[in-house]
């Protein structure tokens, strides 16, 4: 684990020192605070992926009710939600340095803030109920049924007739390769980099999460209440009068 | 019978018992009408304008009225007693329908009163229509799954609301690209491609409705 | 044996009761595995069997390792002081609540609780009604209200009753799908004098063909018990 620690250190490193010593993108009016996109970028398909992977887990909390597994979907939610506002604090910069606003109301920008509110929902829904059963399910039904408004969102939307007219925002430029092979590789080492600083952060949110549950546990077998684990429910029989009842 | 065909007609014959609902969302959406008509005195209002109030006013009063159907059972302690009666899936299914029902003749006044007050007429009447109904569909479908899961929670109106406000912005966006084309801006087969992503909204989130009501109802 | 938490399908037609002398195991004995029983006759049937259930609220656990077997003519007194979990434990046998662990075999069931509140806008007969096309019952059994005496009141709203009506009211929609294990909290607690009579005679149609579960701390209810379970002991 250490080990895997120091790996990614080292690649979070040459991944950042990359995105500064590739060549400044052309046709931007800041071509090197353009750099901002190797973030940026990564950042909103990190959130995609991670929004389909907490419905994924949603599905199977709803299956299974295990808490391990709502433990596993809360970090998901978690992470898509600080994954989220990275994309928006990176697009808003990018907005203000590139077309000279913080805010420009594009469409792009506006169905992503809509995505952000979405995820934002999940984590009050779960700050907001206290039985933690009903906490879980309300939770996983939640990311279950937001992937319909998020799919919509992410994938319909911006690549709508009228959106990708009216918009500043480019879109598909990967798929139209609109970015060179450096910017490329500066692109997918940020990814990766991304991809390995979430599981390190998943795992830690899993981790605590679960000796929470540990400690739960622990603490319910305590008889703190005068019945709290108490197991010896006698059912006994009593004497049957000839007669029953008054 | 069909139980679920069973919930709807109780909460019709309580409804017109209790006339709250109706009276609820009856009222807002005539202020709501009467407010835009009355800001936006002596003035035409642009299509993407006008079909952007008409979202918005569809968007609130489903929001005001249709979690009702639902977290009243809550508050009036019944939700017990139906449980014991028919399954969380066909509880979802009537209430959902009844909430459909409710939202139909919510935005038929609505919709009315919208073309003849705004002064904006209405250039595509069937699409209006068609498109007025679907929202309907779209909204109580999402309200109805929205207000089913909050039940249990205490501030379950506010969390109702931020559920819908959230998994219904979509649905502001189609609204508006569908009734512009209405009152006469944009391609109609824009207008035909919003309606057509509306009533999918209404279908996934109406069939995801009853599976998600009925694990989180089965989870207390 | 069918787990069935939403009605329905079961054994309709329980065993007549038989007067025996029922020891019943108690938890954490080691048990055959359950298998599905048909009706013969003279043979008592398991209508509830609840299995090692335990339910908690947080990390509090209400009741745990809990274990029982009814047949038809058992009534299990369920004991304890306030906040002991007696309505828990009747709200998990009900299906109302799932249970943390373990759980619960049953057939068919009926349930009323002091706080299960019934429809103000819709009268007697139209909640029978109800309950009868959900429950997709063939006879609404309108009679019924004769038995829990509201025949009078049966069209009059469920906002106007008494506490008591509705206590009657309850118990009507409880045992209209002529369950075969009753379930009951508290039972006589709003009941007047007219209402115990019927509650007895209720208690003493449904021991004739099922079981009786109450949650009560009520000498009276207690003599119907042929079985008792105190929750707040150890």
């Amino acid at each position: 684990m250490t080990f895997a620690r120091g790996v990614l250190l080292l690649g979070m490193a040459v991944a950042t020192v990359l995105t500064f010593v590739l060549p400044p993108a052309k046709g931007f009016r800041e071509p090197d605070l353009a750099r901002i996109i190797f973030f940026h970028l990564p950042c909103a398909f990190m959130t995609s992926g991670l929004v389909f992977l907490a419905a994924w887990q949603g599905i199977q909390v709803l299956r299974t009710r295990s808490p391990q597994l709502d433990v596993r979907h809360a970090a998901t939610v978690e992470l898509g939600a600080l994954f989220g506002a990275l994309t928006m604090a990176t697009g808003i910069l990018f907005s203000k340095v590139q077309w000279g606003t913080w805010w420009q109301s594009d469409p792009r920008q506006t169905s992503f803030l809509m995505v952000l509110l979405i995820l934002a929902v999940g984590l009050i829904l779960r700050a907001a109920i206290g039985d933690e059963r009903r906490r879980a399910a309300v939770s996983a039904s939640y990311s279950v049924a937001a992937l319909v408004p998020a799919i919509y969102l992410i994938f319909v939307y911006p690549r709508l007739p009228h959106i990708t007219k009216e918009s500043f925002h480019p879109s598909n430029t990967i798929a139209q390769g609109g970015f060179d092979s450096a910017y490329r590789l500066g692109l997918i080492s940020v990814f990766a980099m991304l991809v390995g600083l979430a599981v390190l952060l998943y795992r830690m949110r899993v981790r605590v999460g679960q000796l929470e549950l540990q400690w739960e546990v622990t603490n319910g077998n305590v008889d703190d209440f005068g019945h709290g684990a108490a197991d010896s429910r006698l059912v006994r029989p009593v004497s049957v009068r000839p007669e029953r009842g008054p | 019978m069909n139980p679920s065909w069973a919930v709807f007609r109780k909460e019709l014959r309580t409804e017109s018992r209790a006339r709250n609902g109706f009276f609820t969302a009856g009222m807002f959406s005539v202020l709501a009408v009467v407010a835009i008509g009355l800001s936006s005195f002596g003035q035409r209002p642009s299509e993407s304008l006008a079909a952007g109030m008409l979202s918005v006013t569809l968007l609130f009063s489903a929001v005001v009225a249709l979690p009702r159907t639902f977290l009243v059972e809550e508050e009036q302690g019944t939700f017990s007693l139906l449980r014991l009666m028919a399954s969380p899936e066909a509880i979802f299914t009537g209430k959902a329908l009844y909430n459909f029902f409710q939202m139909m003749l919510t935005s038929v006044v609505l919709g009315v009163l919208f073309s003849g007050l705004v002064g904006r007429p209405v250039e595509v009447a069937w699409l209006y229509g068609l498109g007025l109904g679907v929202q309907a569909a779209s909204l109580s479908s999402a309200m109805s799954l929205c207000s089913a899961m909050v039940m249990g929670a205490s501030n379950r109106w506010i969390l109702a609301g931020a559920m819908a406000g959230a998994l219904l912005l979509p649905q502001i966006a189609l609204g508006v690209g569908l009734f512009r084309v209405c009152f006469g801006e944009g391609s109609l087969v824009g207008g035909i491609q919003c309606l057509v992503g509306l009533a999918g909204y209404a279908v996934a989130l109406g069939g995801l409705g009853p599976v998600l009501a009925g694990a989180v109802w089965r989870s207390e | 044996m069918v787990i069935n938490l939403f009605g329905g399908t079961g054994w309709d037609d329980p065993s007549p009761h038989t007067q025996t002398q029922i020891t019943r195991p108690t938890l954490l004995t080691p048990r055959t595995p359950v298998q599905p029983r048909h009706h013969r006759s003279g043979h008592t049937l398991d209508v509830i069997e609840a299995k090692n259930l335990g339910r908690r609220f947080g990390w509090r656990w209400i009741f745990r390792h809990f274990e029982f077997e009814l047949k038809a003519g058992d009534c299990l007194a369920v004991l304890g002081s306030n906040g002991s979990g007696k309505s828990t434990l009747l709200r998990v046998l009900a299906g109302l609540l799932e249970p943390s662990e373990g759980s619960v075999l049953r057939s068919t069931w009926g349930y009323s609780a002091l706080d299960l509140s019934v429809y103000p806008t819709l009268s007697a007969r139209e909640h029978l009604q109800f309950a009868s096309e959900t429950r997709c019952l063939p006879d609404p059994r309108m009679e019924i209200l004769d038995e829990v005496g509201l025949s009078s009141a049966q069209d009059q709203l469920a906002g106007q009753y008494s506490t008591g009506m509705r206590a009657r009211l309850k118990l009507a929609l409880a045992i209209q799908s002529r369950p075969a294990v009753l379930m009951l909290d508290e039972p006589s607690a709003s009941l007047d004098e007219r209402g115990q009579e019927i509650l007895g005679r209720v208690l003493q149609a449904q021991l004739e063909t099922g079981a009786v579960i109450l949650a009560t701390n009520d000498p009276a209810d207690r003599r119907w018990a042929n079985l008792e379970v105190r929750l707040d002991e150890p």
